[in-house]
């Protein structure tokens, strides 16, 4: 019985030092754009298109600057700001440069979602 | 002859059942809800987002792509080059006999990623005919655009 229990202790110390307290996980969806493919998604034409466009600042800070059109947004809830006021039946386009970091992406497509909007899409290259 | 004298606290003894109780117990627990996901074991800090929500389990076809670097990509459990990602995502939809139409594809990307490998991958699946895509994400509020705002 001792060595059962000696057992147990050892694996009870190996979860408790090995536990890892994370946050659920979730999904954002999404569609994608039209494409050459058969059966692709197809872009609606019938929609006015914004451009919103996730680049990375050319000063080196690392910290990328998001467009929304031209206008430069300096944070989220900025963003939301903007998207709020936005007409319903716009479509988003993000279009981030490739050296962004894929956190600030979700983050500006959460932001997106946050503000109620349900028309946005991720650019994809042609070819 | 001095007689023997039972010391007082010889009939002390510690009862163990109930601490052992809580062990097996706790160890039940672990064993149940412990975690060997792709995540985990892949090393893959996933991006925060708030607005993200508990996947549908009742889609019948779901590929997950890991990308931890854009030299480690994995489509289901197997490592497949960035350069081949497509074939890796078609040799799926024929071995599982999916509809494209259906299927969706489960991003699963390393927060830090520079977004063109995401984008790679993006496109070779649109090309593939799979327009639902699905990024996965932590619920947590998401990281804040720059270090002035976030204070």
């Amino acid at each position: 019985m001792t060595s059962l229990i000696d057992c147990f202790f050892l694996l009870m110390i190996f979860f408790l030092l090995t536990i890892q307290f994370q946050a659920p996980e979730g999904v954002l969806q999404n569609r994608l754009p039209q494409t050459d493919a058969p059966g692709g998604a197809q872009l609606q034409q019938d929609v006015e298109i914004v451009k919103l466009r996730i680049k990375l600042a050319i000063t080196g800070s690392e910290q990328p600057k998001i467009y929304l059109q031209e206008r430069s947004i300096a944070s989220y809830d900025e963003l939301a700001l903007y998207l709020g006021k936005l007409p319903d039946d716009i479509l988003l386009v993000i279009e981030p440069e490739p050296k962004v970091p894929y956190k600030y992406v979700i983050g500006a497509y959460n932001t997106c979602l946050k503000a109620q909007r349900r028309n946005i899409v991720f650019a994809v290259r042609q070819g | 002859m001095r007689a023997y004298r039972k010391r007082p606290w010889s009939s002390l003894w510690l009862n163990v059942t109930p601490l052992i109780d809580v062990i097996f117990l706790l160890n039940i627990f672990f064993l149940l809800t412990i975690n060997f996901s792709d995540v985990i074991s892949r090393s893959i800090s996933l991006p925060k987002a708030d607005e993200a929500q508990a996947a549908d389990r009742r889609v019948p076809g779901r590929i997950a792509v890991t990308i931890k670097s854009a030299d480690a990509v994995f489509v289901g459990a197997r490592s497949i080059p960035l350069s081949d990602i497509e074939a890796g995502i078609a040799e799926v939809l024929v071995e599982h006999s999916l509809d494209p139409q259906k299927t969706v594809i489960q991003v699963l990307g390393d927060e830090n990623l520079p977004y063109e490998v995401v984008q790679t991958v993006l496109q070779k699946a649109a090309r593939r005919g799979i327009s639902r895509i699905e990024f996965s994400a932590l619920i947590e509020p998401a990281q804040p655009l720059s270090k002035e705002i976030g204070k």
